[in-house]
């Protein structure tokens, strides 16, 4: 599956984003094949944001799934299996 | 020149740039490679390197108005509420990243003052200053420099109007027009960035009367100009840079900006890069837009800044052992209501911002002031309490050398352990980012950089509508 990565700008995140992404990157292995929000393909959107205000969650293109992540609480397992709709 | 994108290129612009630089006078031929200028450099790489930052393109860059490409957020032109909201959120993310001033947000507010006000001057005097601008602004955008926001003359005699000062240099002003361009003379203080910038915005210092028309002056001048020398200034313990280590405090990011006198001596303006001459009645208005736009961003970056002082200064007191004393507690409590404070009227002034004539978007100028106002005074109550938490030992500690000494090392990794399994090293270091942050020069800055307590008491004057609070509560009391 094909998901774009998009993280909020972070001004002041209550976790560190970058190393959930990777936590989760890796629980998915080759399951999901990671793009740009830019990229053409993609099934679904994973947006990791810093705080609850999620100020980017309105931004995000209408036509693809939306999983927005406000804290670092789920285990990353669980969040693939969000994004490949095994929940 | 070659767009600039990372900090590698960052670095071998101002390599090539040469601009002419002394420190404690002698020349400073590179200073990429000058202790002096090296944690100043890193800082103001970071609004490149975070834009190439999967974790904070979203407010590192945006999309330009002019040209539609993805530029660096330091280089737009703001297009709505949501942008001046994010230009606050950069500046506390990047204040997170270096706990120290990263300079760029002085060259981008003097183009978005630019910006708007060169629109105005020409509806009322059919000049093309914006047409011109916006030719400039598309090579900023494209090449990415750096450029510092010139405003602060030295003023001499301040009872006295520019064209009334003994020597007329006091304020940077025209000396010569010819059919090329303009020759300039005088000089900029307090130049934050100004020794790692490329180039230099100059803009008038205060409101002008039509008799200082000379002195009403918007332009842009490469900092390697001819005749352009720049000196950098001291800063409390800055000869720790020298050495580096943990002395330094910050040693990879410094303390506060590192500011430059610019001197303009007899130096050459093509007239492509004049985008006001003469309309002195414009100057007041470009000053306050200028001061408005800077002001908005000091909760960004000083309440980002607080923010790492709040947390160095709750791991000193657990290394320390005082962690759980209730005072503690309650000291940190309030450097964190007053930090977020700080940011809530950076927030707020975006949030109540509009648009101007021009199309660009301008934050609430009355909010801005008191956002800019009460750093003036928060940032010294933080930085009391910081002293108050972390202890005397802030100001007689050891030196990393006699750490590290064969002699008395042992005596001071024994005398300045604190809590059992804490590395008084660490300690150590702990406490000398504290004494960093909230050392002479990083108080002074938050004092009068964007102008000083009593420039933003003037503006409660004129914007704070004390006739409309005199017919409210005359109408509540009664009064016919």
């Amino acid at each position: 599956m094909r998901v774009a990565l998009k993280f909020c700008g972070g001004c002041d995140p209550g976790y560190e984003r970058g190393e959930y992404w990777q936590a989760i990157a890796r629980a998915a292995g080759p399951e999901i094949e990671w793009a740009r929000l830019e990229d053409q393909g993609c099934q679904a959107v994973l947006l990791i944001c810093g705080c609850d205000t999620a100020c980017v969650e309105d931004d995000m293109p209408p036509g693809l799934r939306l999983v927005c992540l406000r804290n670092d609480r789920l285990p990353p397992r669980v969040v693939v299996d969000i994004l490949l709709q095994r929940e | 020149m070659k767009t600039i994108r990372s900090k590698e290129d960052y670095l071998q612009s101002l390599k090539e740039l040469g601009s002419v630089i002394y420190l404690n006078g002698q020349r400073v031929e590179d200073i990429t490679t000058h202790p002096a200028f090296i944690p100043h450099i890193n800082a103001a790489a970071k609004t490149y390197e975070l834009a190439l930052r999967p974790e904070s393109e979203d407010l590192a860059t945006a999309v330009s108005h002019l040209t539609g490409k993805r530029i660096n957020r330091f280089t737009h032109i703001h297009q709505s509420v949501e942008d001046l909201i994010k230009k606050v959120q950069l500046l506390r993310l990047i204040a997170h990243e270096t706990g120290s001033c990263f300079q760029r947000c002085v060259g981008w507010d003097a183009m978005n003052a630019t910006y708007m006000t060169t629109y105005e001057i020409d509806q009322k005097h059919g000049t093309s200053y914006h047409a011109r601008f916006i030719e400039y602004l598309k090579r900023i955008q494209a090449e990415n420099f750096m450029l510092v926001g010139g405003m602060t003359d030295p003023k001499g005699d301040r009872s006295l109007p520019p064209a009334q000062q003994e020597d007329l240099d006091l304020f940077t002003h025209v000396v010569e027009r010819n059919d090329q361009g303009i020759v300039i003379r005088g000089a900029k203080a307090h130049q934050t960035g100004g020794a790692n910038s490329h180039e230099i915005l100059l803009m008038p210092t205060q409101a002008m009367r039509p008799e200082d028309a000379d002195f009403a002056l918007v332009a842009a001048v490469p900092l390697n100009a001819p005749g352009v020398v720049q000196i950098f200034g001291r800063q409390t313990n800055d000869e720790r840079k020298l050495t580096g280590g943990m002395d330094a405090g910050n040693p990879d990011y410094g303390l506060v900006g590192g500011e430059t006198l610019i001197v303009f001596d007899n130096v050459f303006i093509p007239w492509e890069r004049v985008f006001m001459l003469g309309e002195s009645e414009f100057a007041g208005l470009l000053v306050e837009r200028f001061a408005t736009l800077h002001r908005q961003n000091y909760g960004g970056c000083k309440g980002g800044v607080s923010d790492i002082l709040v947390g160095a200064c709750a791991l000193a007191t657990e290394m320390q052992g005082s962690a759980k004393a209730s005072h503690v507690k309650e000291k940190l409590a309030e450097m964190t209501h007053l930090a977020e404070t700080l940011y809530s009227g950076s927030v707020a002034c975006s949030a109540m911002g509009s648009k101007t004539v021009s199309g660009a978007y301008y934050p609430d100028p009355l909010l801005a002031n008191c956002t800019k106002h009460n750093v003036t005074r928060h940032i010294y109550e933080i930085a009391r309490l910081a002293h108050d938490v972390a202890g005397g030992i802030l100001a007689t500690m050891p030196s990393e050398k006699d750490l590290n000494s064969p002699e008395v090392g042992g005596y001071v990794r024994k005398y300045m352990a604190g809590v059992k399994g804490v590395s008084p090293e660490n300690r150590m270091r702990i406490l000398r980012l504290i004494e960093n942050m909230t050392s002479g020069t990083a108080l002074v800055e938050s004092m009068h950089g964007a102008g000083s307590p009593q420039t933003q008491k003037v503006m409660y004057g004129r914007l704070g509508k004390l006739d409309m609070k005199k017919k409210m509560a005359a109408k509540l009391a009664g009064i016919k």
